[in-house]
Formats: C-alpha cells, sequence, structure tokens
C-alpha cells in the first residue's frame, strides 16, 4: 500500500523557496553598487538589515506560534529592499525601528508571508520619514575614502549635503546612470537596477504589467509637464532618480501587495504613477515614490475584489456585477 | 500571455515514434464490472467457466451501462469485489491466462464493413461495450442515442491529447489513422452526422500530415460525408470536451448543457473510433486498448493491452519502477496515484505515468495570482481554497466553483505548492451534487 497522493503530479519549475532567492541574486548589483559608493558602513547597513529582519520575522512567527514558522527567505529581501532606500547616513538605532516596524507590525501583525497589505520596506521606509523626517531626508555625496565607519550610532555627519535626491540639478547623463550623486542608499544606480531587472525578467518572477504602466505614466507626465522644454535627458531623469525605476523593479513585482489580476496589475502601475507625478508637482517631492506605491498597496484588495476573470459559459456582466448580485441575493434571503 | 492561453507542455517533450505496437500478455486479468459512467454491468460468468477473448462476461443492466467482455483466454478463478481508482468499489473477474488466445466464435472479419446500415452499427455499437476512452467513461451508445435525438450534424474526433508524457492517441492517429478514419466514419453512420472533424494540436506535425493524406484517401469511399481536419494550438487544457467546443465554435457550455444539443457536435475520442473499427472490422469487442507507459525521468512508449492487466504485471520489466514516488494511472495532470499495484487497466486508462520527482513541500500562498491566469475556467483558484479553508459556504457559493474541470492547471503553476485543484474539485463535486446549499 503507497501513500495517497492528490492530483497533479506535476508541477512548475517556479516554487516559493526560488522566487526570494532570485530576489536577492537581482538586489545584489543594486548591494555592490551602494557598497562601491559608500563603502563599510553600507555593507554594515545591509547585513544588519537584512539579518535583522529575517530574525525578527522568525521570532515573531515562533513567538505566536504560526503554522509557517520555517525561516522565510523573502523577510531577507524586504530587509535588503529597506536598507536600499534609506539614505546611506542613517544611524543604526533608526534602522531598526524601521526593521522592526517593517516585520512586526506590517508583515507578521496582517499575517506574515503573501498576506501583508502593504510592502513591508516602503511601509518603513514610511515609518521612518514621518516619524524621523529630519534624520531620513538628509542624503550624501558618495564618499571618496570607503574605509571611513564613521558615525554609525550618531545619524547625519556633518559633512553632507542636504540635497533630497531628485533636487539634484544639473546631473550628467553619466551621472545618472552610474548613480554617482547623493541619494538613497542603492536607489541611485540605474545601471544596477536595470541589470537586476533584466535577470528578474529573464527567470520569469517579475511580471511586467505594473512597472511597465508606471514608467509609461511617468514619461507621459514628464512630456506633458514639460511642454515643449522636454529632453531625453530630463525624460531621463523623470524616470530614474527618486527611486522611480528601482520601485518599479523590485517594489511592483512584489507578490503579497500587487493585484493578482493582469488588469489590476496595470490599473496599480498607472494608479502609482499618478500619485507619485501628484505628489512631486504638488507636494513633498522627497519620498513621492514609496508613498504611491503604499497607496496603492491599499487599493490592492479592492482591485483583487472588482476585477475577476470573466467565468466560463457566464456573460460578461456577471463577472462584473458578482458582488452586486451577491448583495442583492442575500438580501433576499434575509427577507425570506 | 494572455488569461486563457493555458499552460504550454510542448518542449522537450517528445512523443515516442515507435510503429510496431508492443502487445503485452498478461497472466492473470481482472476485469471490473464497472469500467464506466453508469450502472454497473450484470455477472454472466461463475468461477471455473471457461472463457475465451470477446466473451460477453457482464451483460449491461440499464441504458446507462456498457457490457463486458473478457480479454484473455482462460479460467474464471475468482469472483471478488475490489475498489477501483476512482474510490467505487464492484465486482471484478479473475481470469488466468491459458495462453492460447483462443478467440469467441463471433469473432470473425465481416465482408464490406463500409456498407453496414445504421441500424446493424447502433447494434454493433451497443453489444461492443465501447465507452468514451479519453478518460470520460460515458457509454458511447448512450451518447450516439444523445447525438440522434439532438439531430447533430458534426462528428469531432478528439485527438488533443494535451497532458504532457501521454501519447497514445497520437500513437494511433500516426499509425493507425485507417482504423480512425473508418471507425469514426462508423460512428457517423449511428449518429447520422455528416460532417467529421479531425482534431488535432499544432505541434503534431507529423500526425497533421498522415491525417491529411488519409482523409484524402477515404474521401471517396465516404462520398456522403464531409471529412476534414482542424488544427488546433497545442495548449493545456484542450483536450476537455468544452474546451474543444469552445475553440471550435466559440459557444461556451454551461454544466448543464451538452454539445449535441448547442452547437450539434458530438466528441469521441481517437481510441473510441478505433475500438468501434475493431467491432465494425472484425466483430472484436473493446477487449484491449492503446496505453502510454512514461515518466518524468524516462521516455515513454506506447503498449496494447488487454483490459484487465494488473499494473504490477505490466510494469514488471520497466527498470527504475521501484524507486518511483508516484505510480499514476492516467496523466501526470490529472490521473490518479494508485495505493494499490494490483489495479487492473481499465477502458478508460490512458496511460501510467512514473512520477520520480517530488515536489517541494508547499509554503504560505503568496497571492501571486498565478493560478487565476492559469484557470480556463475563470475561477479564483486562491480565492476559493482560502473560502473553503475558513468554510465560508455562503461566499463560496457565489465563486461559481461548479465550473471546476479539476485540470489541475493551478495546483500545476502554484509557486507555493499548494493543492489547489484538488480542494476546489472536490468542493466543486459537492456543490454539483447539491451538497453544499446556502
Amino acid at each position: 500500500m503507497m501513500k495517497k497522493y492528490p492530483a497533479p503530479h506535476i508541477r512548475g519549475k517556479m516554487n516559493g523557496t526560488l522566487i526570494p532567492l532570485y530576489s536577492l541574486i537581482a538586489l545584489l548589483p543594486c548591494e555592490i553598487a551602494a557598497v562601491y559608493y559608500y563603502g563599510v558602513r553600507a555593507i554594515i547597513i545591509l547585513l544588519l538589515s537584512m539579518t535583522m529582519f529575517a530574525l525578527s520575522d522568525y521570532l515573531y512567527a515562533r513567538y505566536i506560534r504560526r503554522d509557517e514558522a520555517d525561516w522565510d527567505t523573502s523577510s531577507l529581501v524586504s530587509g535588503a529592499i529597506l536598507a536600499l532606500i534609506l539614505p546611506p547616513t542613517v544611524s543604526i538605532w533608526i534602522l531598526m525601528a524601521g526593521v522592526l516596524f517593517g516585520s512586526v507590525i506590517v508583515r507578521q501583525w496582517f499575517g506574515g508571508l503573501g498576506c501583508s497589505l502593504f510592502h513591508p520596506a516602503l511601509a518603513a521606509r514610511a515609518f521612518l520619514s514621518i516619524a524621523f523626517p529630519a534624520l531620513v531626508s538628509t542624503y550624501a555625496e558618495p564618499i571618496t575614502s570607503r574605509w571611513t565607519a564613521i558615525s554609525l550610532w550618531n545619524g547625519p555627519v556633518d559633512t553632507i549635503s542636504s540635497a533630497t535626491p531628485s533636487s539634484g540639478s544639473g546631473t550628467a547623463l553619466f551621472e545618472l546612470f552610474s548613480g554617482r550623486y547623493s541619494g538613497a542608499l542603492g536607489e541611485t544606480c540605474a545601471i544596477a537596477i536595470v541589470m537586476g531587472g533584466i535577470f528578474l525578467i529573464a527567470s520569469g518572477i517579475l511580471r511586467l504589467h505594473a512597472p511597465t504602466a508606471y514608467l509609461l505614466v511617468i514619461t507621459i507626465g514628464y512630456i506633458l509637464s514639460a511642454g515643449s522644454g522636454s529632453s531625453v535627458q530630463g525624460g531621463l531623469k523623470a524616470l530614474i532618480t527618486g527611486g522611480v525605476l528601482f520601485g518599479a523593479v523590485f517594489v511592483m513585482g512584489d507578490t503579497a501587495t500587487t493585484p493578482t489580476s493582469q488588469t489590476g496589475r496595470v490599473i496599480f502601475g498607472a494608479g502609482a504613477g499618478c500619485l507619485t507625478l501628484l505628489i512631486q508637482h504638488f507636494g513633498n517631492a522627497a519620498y513621492a515614490v514609496g508613498f504611491a506605491i503604499l497607496a496603492m498597496n491599499a487599493v490592492t484588495p479592492i482591485l483583487d475584489l472588482y476585477i475577476r476573470p470573466r467565468v466560463f459559459s457566464k456573460p460578461d456582466w456577471y463577472a462584473r456585477n458578482v458582488n452586486k448580485v451577491t448583495a442583492l441575493r442575500e438580501k433576499k434571503e434575509r427577507r425570506v | 500571455m494572455l488569461p486563457i492561453d493555458g499552460l504550454d507542455f510542448s518542449e522537450g517533450r517528445a512523443s515516442s515514434q515507435e510503429r510496431v505496437l508492443e502487445q503485452f500478455t498478461p497472466r492473470e486479468a481482472v476485469i471490473p464490472m464497472l469500467q464506466h459512467f453508469g450502472t454497473p454491468a450484470a455477472l454472466a460468468v461463475q468461477v471455473d467457466t471457461i472463457v475465451s477473448i470477446g466473451q460477453m462476461i457482464g451483460k449491461p443492466t440499464s441504458l446507462l451501462s456498457a457490457p463486458v467482455h473478457a480479454s484473455i483466454s482462460g479460467i474464471v478463478t475468482e469472483i471478488s469485489k475490489i475498489c477501483l481508482p476512482s474510490g467505487i468499489t464492484c465486482d471484478a473477474v479473475h481470469i488466468r491466462n491459458d495462453l492460447k488466445r483462443r478467440m469467441d466464435h463471433s469473432v470473425q472479419k465481416r465482408n464490406f464493413p463500409e456498407n453496414l446500415a445504421p441500424k446493424e452499427l447502433r447494434r454493433l455499437l451497443l453489444y461492443s461495450g465501447i465507452v468514451g476512452m479519453g478518460g470520460e467513461g460515458f457509454p458511447t451508445s448512450a451518447k450516439c442515442n444523445r447525438a440522434i435525438q439532438a439531430k447533430a450534424d458534426t462528428l469531432l474526433v478528439n485527438g488533443l491529447q494535451s497532458e504532457p508524457y501521454l501519447h497514445c492517441d497520437v500513437h494511433l492517429l500516426r499509425e493507425h489513422a485507417d482504423r480512425v478514419i473508418q471507425g469514426a466514419a462508423a460512428l457517423s453512420g449511428v449518429c447520422r452526422t455528416r460532417k467529421i472533424v479531425f482534431c488535432l494540436q499544432d505541434n503534431r506535425t507529423q500526425e497533421i500530415d498522415v491525417m491529411k493524406t488519409a482523409v484524402e484517401r477515404f474521401r471517396d469511399l465516404y462520398a456522403d460525408r464531409e471529412l476534414s481536419v482542424a488544427v488546433f494550438k497545442s495548449r493545456f487544457p484542450q483536450g476537455y470536451e468544452k474546451l474543444l467546443i469552445q475553440a471550435m465554435y466559440h459557444v461556451e457550455l454551461n454544466a448543464d448543457q451538452y454539445s449535441e444539443d448547442t452547437v450539434g457536435a458530438v466528441v469521441f475520442n481517437v481510441s473510441t473510433c478505433a475500438a468501434f473499427w475493431d467491432m465494425v472490422e472484425r466483430n472484436l469487442p473493446c477487449t484491449s486498448r492503446v496505453i502510454t507507459i512514461a515518466g518524468d525521468r524516462m521516455s515513454g512508449h506506447n503498449v496494447l493491452v488487454p483490459i484487465g492487466t494488473l499494473v504490477s504485471e505490466l510494469l514488471e520489466r520497466i527498470p527504475g519502477v521501484s524507486t518511483c514516488n508516484r505510480i499514476v494511472l492516467g496523466g501526470a495532470l490529472t490521473g490518479v496515484a494508485i495505493r494499490d499495484m494490483n489495479t487492473p487497466v481499465l477502458k478508460t486508462t490512458t496511460g501510467i505515468t512514473l512520477i520520480k520527482n517530488e515536489p517541494p513541500p508547499p509554503t504560505a500562498c503568496l497571492h501571486c495570482g498565478e493560478c487565476v491566469d492559469a484557470c480556463p475556467a475563470g475561477l479564483i483558484p486562491y480565492l476559493c481554497k482560502r473560502l473553503i479553508d475558513t468554510k465560508d459556504k455562503i461566499a463560496l457559493s457565489y465563486e461559481n466553483i461548479d465550473q471546476c474541470i479539476s485540470c489541475g492547471a493551478c495546483s500545476y503553476v502554484c509557486p507555493a505548492g499548494i493543492d489547489l485543484s484538488v480542494q476546489i474539485a472536490r468542493a466543486a463535486h459537492k456543490v454539483r451534487n447539491g451538497g453544499i446549499r446556502t
């Protein structure tokens, strides 16, 4: 007598442990660029963020006795992304606060892997920029001596420029691509991000719906706002700086916080693009991308609820109005 | 990738090209009385009866039933109750092979089999015990009656074997094209349809050529019928009757609709047609079929197997069986992993798949939506699974879960390795039977 197995008996190539692993590999170019520009400090921030995020996820899941309390590789990805979108001058206790907020509140309180409403790294970054605005909105120029791991505890050092990433004017094309301007730890180097993105697309993890819609809307917004004065360099600047490209490649590919339907993902990307433009033009431009994506994360459950595939042999309106039908039928039943 | 694109299994899985079938001779055959959809056949033999190939050992008990014939010659050693892979228990006749290959006296070549009258053909079909041999198991005579009542005018021959590893229908189309075409023509005589369409996948280029030339050859013989070959995109799931009708006519059938009524088309499997030609030509009922023995670590081959051959005996000479994790009756996606090696091959068994690779353990749902894209029925499998887990029956009843065709595509694509299709198919079965009421 053999064990009972349910069908199907073969599985697709993709599995749950490969996705975070490939994402980590895709983040490597950005991490290398961060280390190249910010030296030992970047290594310490990255490693600390990743290990602390994974550890706090694991311990909390063990503490509340979650079923899937295995070591979860995807929390390493969240930790790495959090480190890469923080300014390089961030002090360690602020980083720890962000890690705890991201892992415990955003990730574990909402149900752990695959259940979080907001992207943990972005939510942690948003939390930090609201709670400690002065400490996380100053960006350092890339340093020249890479061995200065100074002032990890004291926060911003004195020798920095206080420029926000997207306000750095006059950046040349080469600097735009290489990322040699003041900005977040790993968001600046476009070449590294594109390399990671190509790897993700080639390995079939990054679904292109949301990122394409997002970048398209940003480009259209730039052309509309710049009018006749639009140039290729200006367009590229709008696409690369401020974490737009990083968000499109590494954050919009996240499975838990983006809609499940393809149409939903396109709406997600387009909505995030519109919100980014709005915040950049009328609000605080420092963290427009993050807040825009977080806002669309909040819309994701609604998109999932209302955008449904057409059910086989059912008319189209049925799929669209299934929730209305549900409500009507329940009302009728209650009356009976 | 479009939502209704399906899965692609064409890469790296070439079908075997053997020309001559290996014919398997078992020592013993266990022939269950229920190999079809409907009521089980009634026993017509006792212990120690000497039977010959083609002798009827089970009589049909209702209109929705099929007779059962001895597939080997020998002596009935035992009549016992066995449990089929579907979980249903029924009587089974154990026959010990005397290796003489004695044919029943009724099995003999017929003169001019093409010229039989529809009434005569219908009688033969009733006697032959042929059922839907693609796995459905619906008695073919009952299906023909339905087609006659609905006045269907098209007969579709389903050669879209889209599951990975299986290629027994493809073998029949390539090597026995004449049998398939003449069997289909005979079935169209029963159903009184004018058009006959052979449906193939576009990746079977060789078979398409073979069928096209064979159809040309038979055009004169069957001058009153329109024979044609239709080529479909290769995708999984494609072979399901509803999806075939959708691809052909752009009509989506409801759960309670039949293709005969709505589009006037009746669908038969390739193996069914070939088996009916044996009946018409030689008066040989459904006693053997071609099955594929394949696996994820071996190249497959096709074998002609008498119905009732035990899986354990069939796999004796296949190397590497003992190291297999799962032995699956049917395809790798929809088949049943058997627990008892002494399970017989039925009329509906399309193949035996040997699975060595064990999938990694499941993790939590990643909410990625791959299953939504994969589902051919337009369900939201991850949501259905969540509702089943939380036992939210009211919400579940509005998810149209009864549309599930249990193709297994959602479980196949799931990166978290969750067994979606099994639970959804089970719930769908309950809904169809009126189990979940709101």
